[in-house]
């Protein structure tokens, strides 16, 4: 029987307090009032129990010095605040969430497929994969992977170099050269983005010949060989124009280039203390350059580590070490910058050692350079001439402006405890992707799975019967309509991704919690310090999700 | 499947899920049987006090007995006298609530060797910090072993004692402004007067702390050792890299691993990693370079000043004992027999000095009894014939050139 619409002005009046829609809203009101009065109790709570106490509610402490140090994560140093610090953590967050997204998301593709593949091998080396690590708890695998992997690596001084190549692999993390823009970079994208247009005109241009005359024509080669010479030429003109990079030196060493540190490298070297410790004459005749005296250090390196050489005989190599070490050239410069990062590099190049004194402004490293604790200051011309105008006597140091690439190559090498230069990984950075990332796609290749199932045997078929073969009937029919029925649970995969990450806490990588703790027990705000995770993560997620909905309405098929 | 069955299995699962959470929830359970079982002894202690006083004729003895009697009978009632007598005291009823439940609650590290360590093999609890948690329990509990530990890591400790979980803390935390204003606690007296130092590999070569420049250090998170890294490297100038691990086992395995070239906590911290928790104690060395003043001692939540001072004092009593050469094996001897008056108010046998805190004014008698005075606890724990081998260094009686100083008890 259908129900009777209670507006129908035959049918009696239905008292209010019987009609459905009336109801129904004054249920949802009630239960909004419950909620709100429940959380101004907790809060009110709260509020009058930390009075009793003496704590202060209030996020003004977000303004006082944090005190301490962040080993990773964007510039930051002890005297900022705890506002700074755990922006430091919330951006460490994101880093590893991020990339640990994206690799997920590819990994568990391919296991997802290796799961449904026909060969049994693969198909049993997927499964075996995601049932054992599925079945391990994240903070156990971080554990074994942090503790019984990463550190288990070979220690520093003894850092695996594949190839030879200047990629450091230790247990402090990976050294790889990396890329620093200087000055110059902008206006060489500039030239980039030139020959870009360049090469879409000369493409038009072509077609349109081809067109024409019928007959064909190279457009590839032509392309290429424009693009080349439009970047080639920008790079060249840069390197010559826009440099800003100097370098402050005494005028009395007659220093013009980095090739005149050799001599004063190798006048540095106590050929005497050698001689007493035995080494003989026609090898201290030899070390006449800098490449010769690295030849001969690998030598003495290669005797220390080598079992047949007693401990004295170690003590007596260790010392000479120390002689040719001595000779070092001292670079004072502001960390980070192109202006040490080149200086730093083109002596390596040199087969020179280095010591970078690096610190966090120009002045304190102008202070140094007055000090004398360093043989050459590098920096812009501009702000090493302001640095040479309040020396004690501006006229004895000289400028001498350094040519710098757009790009820099930032080479990392052995210096002291650690690796200097170069990008570097830290081995905490490491475990936690790896573990995040192993564990979340074998979810993931689960979800993968689920949804090329849920697409229909008959669409198989039918590619089959086209004539696709097994990789586009993946790429092109299967994938494409499995995605809708995979995008939802992802979303959450990936939610679990970016909480997991907290585990960080565990392994020493300052994330927002790990840093969030900290900054909990110097100042003393547990609860502040709590909503301040929850708002960030939420916001995360929130953003996170907002994202991948709009993707799956975008991707979704649009039926009849 | 019907809508029948579905709704059977999820009240089926419900039903599971209650019946396994009200058994874990067994501990509320067993901690009201303890306190009945209390009530129990103390009724039979009256009872055989009061057949000692129908036997015995000696006056003195009946004074004696029916003194002791009389606090061990209400409880409740004294916590009355001890609130009229100091009225204008922060009201707080921390000494009540431990002895309704019979235990106390106290806070430790847990897994510092030397200071309070869990035996993984017996279950035990042992150290200098532990037993500064016996000497509490000794004095408001009269049982030394009626402790109910609780390892804390560095940064769980304050919000737990902030909330009420355990009554006081003895887990080698140092006495700072921030600590005792800000987060709102009290100190006692300070047991260990240490400092913060630098532990480094022997074969490094490094005796001075400049020469750490740009190396790898592990600090455990949340403690002052932290901060004052960042503090004393900036104000020598030199960059290094903090590796912050969240407990003692992982920044000593840290360490050991080779991941930090050196690791920093308080130099009894080290003296304790070294001793007793590396593979290898000749293999490192302890720079000589103290980074920082370290105060360590007990701490208690503010709003309780019975509670502050009964802990204050009985550390203090353990100070004043080793000063007046009581140990546990003449304490009893010295309660009954000494005629110096100093000794007779420290043991309780002049002067109602326990009473006026709510506790029995022969209290400092059974803190000495059982667990010892400072110089007893610091021997068994960190004395010559430990691993640790500490020197007492600030930590000997100030008649002996160290800072233990103990006000009178008059």
């Amino acid at each position: 029987m259908a129900t009777t619409s209670p507006t129908t002005k035959q049918q009696a009046a239905i008292p209010f307090w019987r009609d459905v829609r009336v109801l129904g809203i004054l249920g949802q009101i009630v239960v909004t009032i419950l909620v709100l009065l429940g959380i101004v109790w907790l809060v009110t709570n709260f509020i009058r129990n930390a009075e009793n106490q003496g704590l202060q509610i209030g996020f003004d402490f977000l303004n006082v010095t944090a005190a301490f140090d962040i080993k990773e994560g964007i510039a930051y140093q002890s005297t900022d605040t705890f506002g700074r610090a755990l922006w430091v953590g919330i951006v460490n967050t994101l880093r590893v969430s991020l990339l640990g997204i994206v690799l997920t998301t590819i990994l568990g593709i391919v296991v997802g497929i290796a799961r449904l593949s026909n060969n049994w091998l693969i198909s049993k080396i997927a499964a075996v994969y995601i049932e054992l690590i599925r079945n391990i708890p994240l903070l156990v695998l971080l554990f074994f992977l942090y503790f019984a992997v990463v550190l288990k690596l070979p220690a520093v001084n003894e850092s695996i170099q594949p190839f030879g190549l200047p990629i450091f692999l230790s247990q402090r993390g990976v050294a790889m050269p990396g890329l620093t823009p200087t000055a110059g970079f902008p206006l060489w994208l500039v030239f980039i983005v030139l020959a870009v247009i360049l090469v879409m005109a000369l493409w038009t241009i072509q077609s349109r010949q081809e067109e024409r005359t019928g007959m064909p024509v190279n457009k590839t080669n032509s392309a290429i060989i424009a693009f080349l010479i439009v970047v080639i030429a920008g790079w060249i003109v840069t390197t010559a124009f826009v440099s800003n990079q100097a370098i402050m030196v005494a005028t009395s060493r007659n220093i013009k280039s980095f090739h005149d540190f050799e001599p004063i490298y190798l006048l540095r070297i106590d050929t005497d203390a050698l001689k007493g410790l035995g080494v003989d004459l026609a090898t201290i005749d030899s070390l006449d350059s800098a490449a010769n005296v690295a030849a001969y250090k690998e030598e003495l390196n290669a005797q220390l580590v080598a079992e047949t050489t007693s401990p004295e005989e170690a003590a007596t190599i260790q010392a000479r070490l120390d002689v040719l070490n001595a000779g070092q050239i001292t670079v004072c410069a502001v960390s980070d910058t192109p202006g040490e990062i080149n200086a730093a590099s083109q002596l390596r190049r040199q087969s020179i050692p280095v010591r970078v004194k690096s610190e966090n402004s120009m002045t304190k490293a102008g202070t140094d350079y007055a000090a004398g604790d360093c043989d050459l200051l590098a920096g812009t011309q501009s702000e090493l001439a302001a640095e040479r105008s309040i020396l004690d006597a501006p006229n004895s140091h000289e400028l001498v402006s350094i040519g710098v690439t757009p790009l820099i190559v930032n080479t990392p090498a052995p210096a002291g405890f650690n690796i200097q230069g170069g990008t570097k990984l830290s081995p905490e950075y490491a475990a936690l992707l790896l573990g995040l990332v192993i564990y979340t796609a074998t979810y993931a290749a689960e979800i993968v799975r689920a949804g090329i199932l849920a697409v229909s045997k008959g669409q198989t078929e039918a590619a089959r019967a086209l004539g696709l073969n097994e990789g586009q009937r993946l790429r092109l029919i299967v994938l494409p309509q499995a995605a809708r029925v995979i995008i939802p649970p992802m979303t959450s995969q990936y939610l679990n991704l970016t909480k997991n990450s907290s585990l960080a806490v565990a392994i020493a990588f300052p994330d927002l919690v790990s840093v969030g703790n900290t900054v909990m027990n110097q100042s003393g705000f547990a609860v502040q310090v709590i909503i301040i995770f929850m708002v960030a993560y939420l916001i995360i997620s929130l953003l996170i999700s907002a994202f991948l909905n709009w993707y799956n309405k975008k991707v979704a098929l649009v039926e009849r | 499947m019907k809508q029948k069955h579905i709704l059977l299995t999820i009240v089926a699962s419900l039903a599971l899920s209650l019946f396994i959470t009200a058994c874990g929830g067994g501990g509320q359970v067993v901690e009201k049987v303890v306190t009945v079982e209390v009530e129990k002894i103390v009724t039979v202690e009256v009872e055989k006090q009061v057949e000692k006083i129908v036997t015995v004729e000696v006056e003195a003895e009946v004074a004696q007995a029916t003194a002791a009697v009389e606090p061990t009978e209400a409880p409740a009632a004294e916590a009355t006298t001890a609130e009229t007598a100091a009225p204008a005291a922060q009201e707080g009823n921390t000494l009540q609530i431990v002895r309704e439940r019979g235990v106390l609650n106290c806070g430790v590290s847990g897994t510092l060797q030397g200071f309070a360590f869990l035996d993984p093999d017996t279950g035990n609890y042992s150290g200098f910090d532990v037993d500064g948690c016996r000497t509490v329990a000794a004095a408001v509990l009269g049982d030394a072993d009626a402790v109910e530990y609780r390892s804390l890591t560095a940064q769980e400790r304050f919000p737990v004692l902030q909330a009420g979980e355990i009554d006081v803390m003895f887990r080698n935390t140092t006495w700072t402004i921030s600590r005792d204003t800000a987060l709102g606690f009290n100190f006692g007296p300070t047991t260990f007067y240490d400092g913060q130092g630098m532990m480094v590999r022997k074969d490094s070569g490094i005796t001075e702390l400049e020469q750490l420049e740009g190396a790898t250090i592990c600090v455990q998170a949340g403690t002052t050792t932290e901060k004052n890294l960042a503090d004393v490297f900036r104000k020598l100038n030199i960059s290094y890299e903090p590796v912050v691990l969240p407990d003692n086992p992982s920044t000593t395995a840290g360490y050991e691993e080779g991941r930090c070239d050196a690791i920093t906590t308080d130099k009894s911290g080290l003296a304790s990693i070294k001793a007793a928790s590396v593979a290898d104690p000749s293999a490192h060395i302890i720079l000589e370079a103290t980074m920082s003043k370290e105060p360590l001692g007990p701490l208690v939540r503010h709003g309780d000043d019975q509670w502050f001072d009964i802990v204050k004092w009985v550390t203090f009593g353990t100070f004043q004992a080793e000063e007046l050469g009581i140990t546990s094996a003449n304490v009893e001897e010295m309660a009954a027999t000494n005629e110096d008056p100093v000794i007779r108010n420290l043991l309780g046998a002049e002067g109602d000095h326990g009473q006026a805190m709510g506790l029995d004014n022969d209290f400092m008698v059974k803190v000495i009894k059982q667990v010892g005075n400072y110089g007893e606890i610091y021997d068994r724990n960190l004395g010559p014939d430990t691993v640790f081998n500490l020197p007492r260094g600030l930590n000997a009686e100030w008649t002996d050139g160290g800072l233990l100083y103990s006000p009178p008890f008059r």
